[in-house]
């Protein structure tokens, strides 16, 4: 009985430590005052060959300056393209709003998504 | 007394004129940075329009399904704003962008043509080069496709407010059907108040 539960816990263990899908949290790098925006939803998908990343956020606060940008990565996790420049969103109180990244070459398989406080 | 307003007086005319010697402080900035100095056409709006162009053109059908790289030139890009737009400027980032994607070919432009037909004659005309060593006439390739486009604004002011609306259209136009296989635009707004 007791080798039953513990084989199941160490089965558990081993599906966890092998599925490697990084939270929303772990994609996300945040820079100066950026608290109140939260990103709800993330997701990407290969659309004609390029990678297609969306990340939902929306605004808890008053209106901010945020800006954002999204870095490529290859399957080594190099960078695979420059820094993109950051674009500033505009969202306004309990607005939420869809962010849409294409990658700027096919070698690129996955993403991080950065959000920075402007002015 | 007076000893001591004399030098409290000759500290202040130091500090005034030290102050009026020094000059501006210069630092470098963050060329990827958004830039809000005015309301004006800026880099943002470079950055951000040629990003937005060259990533919904990569993922359009003539580029992605394309086997080889298609062969592609840069046409105008119109300036229908009030404002003093080099368009060059954002054409080159796209196409620059697109070449380091490794999925499109360019073909010279119009206005890179007559330094192309200039260097084939001084390699072919002159007799100054090895016959191996020549590039030929004859042998360059036309391009599939053409990028052409034209930003437009509308500009609203009052005396605490200036509000712009930009839009920039591009299109990819295939040179032997004259149809337009891809279109996109972006728009930015901007509002600087006092």
């Amino acid at each position: 009985m007791m080798k039953k539960y513990f084989l199941t816990i160490l089965s558990v263990v081993i599906l966890s430590a092998c599925s490697s899908t990084p939270s929303i949290k772990e994609m996300t790098d945040r820079y100066g005052d950026t608290d109140s925006i939260q990103i709800t939803d993330m997701r990407s998908i290969v659309r004609n060959g390029v990678l297609t990343a969306q990340v939902t956020i929306k605004n808890d606060s008053k209106s901010n300056l945020v800006s954002y940008r999204f870095k490529w990565v290859g399957k080594n996790g190099m960078s695979v393209f420059d820094e993109e420049s950051w674009k500033p969103v505009t969202i306004g109180k309990g607005q939420s709003t869809n962010i849409i990244g294409i990658a700027p070459t096919p070698d690129a398989t996955d993403f991080r998504f950065e959000l920075n406080q402007y002015q | 007394m007076n000893a001591r307003k004399i030098t409290f007086f000759s500290v202040l005319l130091c500090s005034a004129f030290l102050i009026a010697c020094s000059g501006p402080q210069v630092r470098y900035g963050d060329a990827k940075g958004v830039e809000t100095v005015n309301a004006n056409y800026g880099s943002t709006d470079l950055q951000m329009i040629a990003e937005s162009m060259t990533r919904s053109l990569l993922q359009s059908k003539p580029i992605s399904a394309s086997k080889d790289a298609p062969r592609v030139t840069l046409a105008e890009v119109k300036n229908k704003t009030s404002e003093y737009i080099d368009t060059t400027v954002i054409t080159d980032k796209i196409r620059t962008q697109l070449l380091k994607s490794g999925q499109v070919r360019f073909a010279v432009s119009i206005s890179e043509m007559q330094n192309q037909v200039d260097e084939l004659k001084r390699q072919n005309q002159t007799g100054l080069y090895k016959s191996g060593t020549i590039s030929k006439t004859g042998n360059m390739q036309g391009a599939q496709y053409r990028i052409e486009g034209s930003i437009a604004s509308i500009v609203k002011t009052n005396k605490d407010v200036k509000d712009v609306y930009y839009v920039f259209n591009l299109n990819l136009i295939d040179n032997e059907s004259g149809l337009i296989e891809w279109a996109d635009e972006k728009e930015i707004r901007k509002t600087a108040t006092r």
